[in-house]
């Protein structure tokens, strides 16, 4: 049987019209190497900004149940305290510690079993976040008729009339479970919070930094001595505290015993999220459930702009770099074939029939498209190595909401003269940042995808070339002058 | 309108045996803004199996056109044409490149040997088509180029080659597939006088083994030397 493709004629070709070989294979292999580095990048930003929101998001499992209240909805009002010190007792000493837990609903024990035993649930903790206000010095003539929940959120600390104002929140956790609102990943420095009834508390690095205190100091709470075991940065998404301690001994303090204000839970698995969470809203009432996975989406940044950017051009600018490949290819083609016209010609006059012609012209230009394709890979590593030699870094930020009474933190010294706790009533967030190093990576997929680009644009290109030959007359094509 | 008349054989040294072509009234018209051009005018031909006829007449008489026909790359827009037995316009495309593998070898003048493979590869190139291994391809593309005098430039490439060498490839292509008819167009057009006499002889002795020799020329004196001669002239043939 006669063979499908003349090899020596397809090398000598390749090798003896290098000028041709080498101009359609540029053209190809530019398009190809420059869809490899934006894969490579885009690769690069999504590893990246994964290994940032993987603490967060975790395995996509966990969610955090919650019960708000807005101003005048909550019940009885409790956990609203007041500040009031009448101004007929102005001059003299006054010292107060509250606790409270502002807007923040209440679960008890109870909730927190019934939700680990819900189907689907592999486990789940309870929380209690309380915010401290702290206010002390002489009361001033006119008195101080603080309404509503002072100091809400954030620590912050001020001065007014004489009287001296530390707020900070405080989240009481569960040290023997990794579920919750502290994460290794966060850890500065020191450990986190041990198992055992020893007093110990982790501080956000901001409050720390505030309050000057680092890793085994002593920090008071009412009259009980808590030794600082850690420093942990806020994360980029979620709710964030001043202070971390564990969590019956916040309930101790603030008189909440056996009660928490947030139920963290992880699903058993992905799927099972979106039917665990509707199955906590019907067990407990008025609750929210804030998965991590929603948290991810709050973050923000030049990884994450550049991130959406490349998902979104990165296609775009795919399509229009293969469109270009494929335009090259196929002038260069069909030029390289209207200079063989009178060989083609003479090739059908000695036999050769269009479909043998047509086979060697379409294997002729996939043997350029491979190679195009594999110089594309190439110049495309060498792009990545170079881009490797000088690394690119981005920023992510988030805005972990401080979980003060009121879902909001006051700046730090934000007191104001009439002696109001600082910061009331005003929302806060605390910002978190990370840089991060992009890494460009090319995957095998990338390859194959680049080898397929290729072997696609010399077929196309091909194609149309080989079309051009079999609809050449014979007569015609003896007759064109190279 | 020919003179020739069906089954008209011609009087050649080797002994004819049937028809190599039969054309009937054979006409090709070229549609041009300015109209129809009849470049070929109701030819009735007949070329007897081993003839060597010539075929001679000034540019644009046609003559390249006639051959055009009878090597099967053009079909006639009126008329027969027989080759070898075989009707030709009731061939498909793959059929006719059959016929034009087989039955016919071609000779041009521009040589038209492919400047990327070398003598050897130019001979064999005609011979892909066929059953032959790729070694007995090149074997007998080795065979033939020894046949032409060129067995010492198998592996030259067309461009190291001179004229009447490349001319000489071209033939040894043309018989690789062992055809019956070689259809030569002006194929010393390009050669000075000398290389012309060596090319002539080497088709005549072609002819002399009994291949039926078709040949175009301008060449008065090609056409005085051959057995038969045909003159062209805007788009009719004669005998002379």
């Amino acid at each position: 049987m006669p063979g499908m493709i003349n090899f020596p004629y397809l090398k000598a070709e390749l090798t003896r019209r290098r000028t041709k070989t080498i101009l359609i294979s540029i053209g190809l292999a530019v398009p190809i190497a420059l869809v490899i580095m934006i894969g490579a990048y885009s690769t690069g930003l999504s590893n990246a900004q994964d290994e940032v929101l993987e603490p967060l998001v975790g395995l996509g499992t966990d969610m955090t149940v919650a019960k708000t209240f807005t101003p005048g909805q909550r019940p009885g009002g409790a956990g609203m305290p007041r500040i009031g010190l009448d101004s007929s007792q102005a001059g003299e000493e006054f010292s107060t510690d509250i606790y409270t837990t502002g807007f923040n609903g209440e679960f008890s024990s109870k909730n927190v079993t019934n939700v680990s035993e819900l189907d689907g649930v592999q486990s789940a903790v309870g929380g209690l976040t309380v915010n401290n206000v702290k206010a002390s010095g002489t009361i001033p003539s006119g008195g101080v008729q603080q309404g509503g929940p002072p100091g809400a959120g954030a620590a912050g600390s001020g001065q007014g009339g004489g009287i001296d104002i530390d707020t900070r929140s405080i989240t009481g956790i569960d040290p023997s479970s990794d579920l919750g609102p502290v994460s290794s990943d966060q850890l500065q420095d020191g450990t986190l919070l041990s198992a055992g009834d020893s007093k110990e508390a982790l501080l956000t690095s901001t409050y720390a930094k505030s309050k000057s205190l680092t890793v085994g100091e002593t920090l008071t709470l009412k009259d009980d001595k808590f030794k600082v075991v850690g420093i942990v940065s806020a994360p980029l998404a979620g709710s964030s505290s001043d202070i971390y301690v564990k969590l019956d001994q916040l309930q101790s303090l603030a008189d909440l015993e056996n009660k928490v204000n947030k139920i963290y839970v992880r699903a058993t698995d992905q799927a099972a999220v979106a039917t665990v969470s509707k199955e906590i809203k019907s067990e407990v009432s008025n609750a929210t459930v804030t998965t991590n996975a929603s948290l991810a989406g709050q973050v923000s940044g030049s990884l994450v702009d550049a991130n959406k950017l490349v998902q979104k051009m990165g296609v775009f600018l795919e399509l229009i770099l293969l469109l270009a490949a494929i335009i090259i290819t196929t002038i260069l083609t069909l030029n390289a074939v209207n200079k063989r016209t009178r060989e083609f010609g003479t090739l059908k006059s000695i036999g050769w029939s269009n479909a043998r012609l047509i086979r060697q012209v379409m294997a002729e230009s996939l043997s350029t498209g491979l190679i195009g394709a594999a110089a594309g890979v190439v110049i495309g590593a060498a792009g990545m190595l170079a881009a490797k030699a000088v690394p690119m870094t981005m920023k992510i930020s988030g805005q972990a909401a401080s979980t003060g009474p009121l879902g909001g933190a006051a700046p730090p010294g934000a007191g104001n003269a009439g002696g109001a706790p600082p910061g009331l009533g005003r929302a806060a967030q605390t910002a978190a940042t990370e840089t991060i190093t992009v890494i460009p990576s090319i995957s095998v997929t990338t390859i194959l995808i680049a080898a397929g680009i290729g072997a696609a644009t010399a077929l196309i290109a091909g194609g149309l070339g080989s079309f051009k030959t079999s609809k050449l007359s014979p007569v015609e094509a003896l007759k064109h002058v190279d | 309108m020919s003179t020739e008349t069906l089954n008209q054989t011609a009087v050649a040294s080797p002994p004819v045996t049937g028809n190599a072509y039969e054309l009937l009234a054979v006409g090709r018209t070229y549609a041009t803004e300015a109209g129809g051009i009849d470049a070929v005018k109701n030819i009735d031909l007949v070329i007897g199996r081993g003839e060597y006829a010539v075929i001679v007449g000034p540019s644009g008489s046609g003559k390249s056109t006639l051959l055009q026909l009878m090597g099967m790359l053009d079909q006639p827009t009126h008329g027969r044409i027989k080759c070898g037995g075989s009707e030709v316009s009731e061939l498909s495309e793959s059929e006719l490149a059959e016929m034009r593998l087989n039955k016919v070898g071609f000779i041009f003048q521009q040589f038209n040997l492919i400047p990327t493979l070398t003598a050897a590869q130019n001979v064999e190139i005609a011979m892909f088509p066929t059953e032959l291994t790729k070694d007995a391809a090149k074997q007998r593309a080795i065979s033939l180029l020894d046949q032409v005098g060129l067995a010492s430039r198998a592996d030259h490439y067309p461009s190291q080659l001179s004229g009447g060498e490349q001319q000489r490839v071209a033939i040894a292509r043309a018989l690789s597939n062992e055809p019956e008819i070689l259809l030569a167009d002006e194929p010393t057009g390009n050669l000075d006088s000398a290389t012309s006499a060596e090319i002539l002889d080497l088709l005549r002795g072609l002819n002399a083994a009994g291949l039926t020799l078709v040949l175009i020329t301008h060449d008065s004196e090609i056409a005085e030397a051959a057995p038969r001669t045909y003159v062209m002239r805007d788009g009719e043939l004669n005998s002379q």
